[in-house]
């Protein structure tokens, strides 16, 4: 079996996890997916043994944004999933508070109302049949983006890391 | 311009842009034309924070668009661009210096999380900041390496 990239699939599939725990997932974007991005570098090392001054600012980047990626597409199909068996998730929960987050916001009235609306249909769709296409998306872009920008840090970061651990250690 | 000279100030108006963007409340205030911005700015920082209302830290008055600890980890980051650009000599992030931040600030998310303390800005804010100033450098030595010296 090749291995080249199991290590981003491993570390990705374990933050995509992570990432929809309640109280972890509010560290995931920050804490998580470079931890992970780092991980799936960490791994590299010891599953392909490869060299750790091998390990290149580029290849850390690649490694991170591919477990950002990976990290997304599981967070999105787990959170998808726990929606439709319970028909809540923590947007769900968040709405209920809109009308006070949007009051403090400098928007114009029928803006607002706006967004009520289309936020009251996304909670009437999962609360009926627990799936929205609105939510699928905005969680999608939502996890794509901010996953891909913190694994590829995460990764250039880690890949430093590593070297200056090789470094301490050689 | 040195190619590395180069990364260090586009570093630094990138950070400047990034904290103008944390004080989009602070610039609205003094400019009511840049209300328009605001979409933009909640967007953005959106993406990078959870921007939970009680967390947010308090400046003159006026909510910053990331919570405490973020706004520390940017600022910190902003710091040590600012220094690397002033100061010729290399310097060298000391992975010991790296853990002990993480463990100050992990300490501090989960000492807040399990109910030990309530959550406190200044502590929030520093942790982050010490963090942010230390993992910049190796965000930076992984710029200049993917930018300067690729081959």
């Amino acid at each position: 079996m090749k291995t080249k990239y199991l290590p981003v699939i491993v570390s990705g599939f374990g933050a995509g996890v992570i990432a929809i725990v309640p109280f972890l997932n509010s560290m995931a974007c920050c804490l998580v997916i470079p931890a992970a991005a780092y991980l799936s570098l960490f791994l590299d090392v010891k599953l392909n043994h490869t060299p750790p001054f091998m390990i290149s600012a580029g290849k850390g980047a690649l490694f991170g944004l591919l477990t950002g990626l990976i990290a997304a597409l599981f967070a999105t199909g787990f959170d998808i999933f726990v929606t439709l068996i319970t028909r809540s998730n923590e947007l769900m929960q968040a709405i209920g508070q809109l009308p006070n987050i949007l009051s403090g916001l400098p928007l114009d009235v029928k803006i607002k109302e706006e967004i009520m609306t289309v936020f009251e249909s996304l909670r009437k769709d999962i609360m009926d049949d627990g799936f929205s296409a609105l939510y699928t998306v905005l969680i999608f872009m939502n996890n794509l983006i901010s996953f891909t920008i913190f694994g590829l840090v995460g990764g250039l970061i880690g890949s430093q890391i590593i070297k200056s651990q090789n470094k301490r250690a050689g | 311009m040195k190619n590395d000279q180069k990364v260090k100030t586009t570093l630094v108006v990138f950070g400047i842009f990034w904290l103008l963007i944390i004080l989009t409340n602070h610039i609205v205030h003094i400019i009511p034309e840049a209300v328009k911005l605001f979409p933009f700015s909640y967007l953005l920082t959106s993406t990078v924070c959870h921007m939970e209302t009680e967390k947010l830290l308090f400046i003159a008055d006026l909510p910053t668009m990331t919570c405490a600890r973020c706004t520390g980890i940017y600022f910190g980051a902003f710091i040590t661009s600012i220094s690397i650009l002033f100061i010729s000599k290399t310097i060298v992030a000391k992975f010991r210096l790296l853990i002990f931040t993480s463990i100050f600030m992990l300490a501090d998310v989960l000492a807040c999380n399990l109910g030990i303390y309530k959550y406190s800005h200044p502590i929030a804010f520093t942790t982050g900041l010490f963090f942010g100033s230390v993992i910049f450098l190796y965000f930076y030595d992984g710029l200049i390496e993917l930018i300067v010296n690729k081959n």
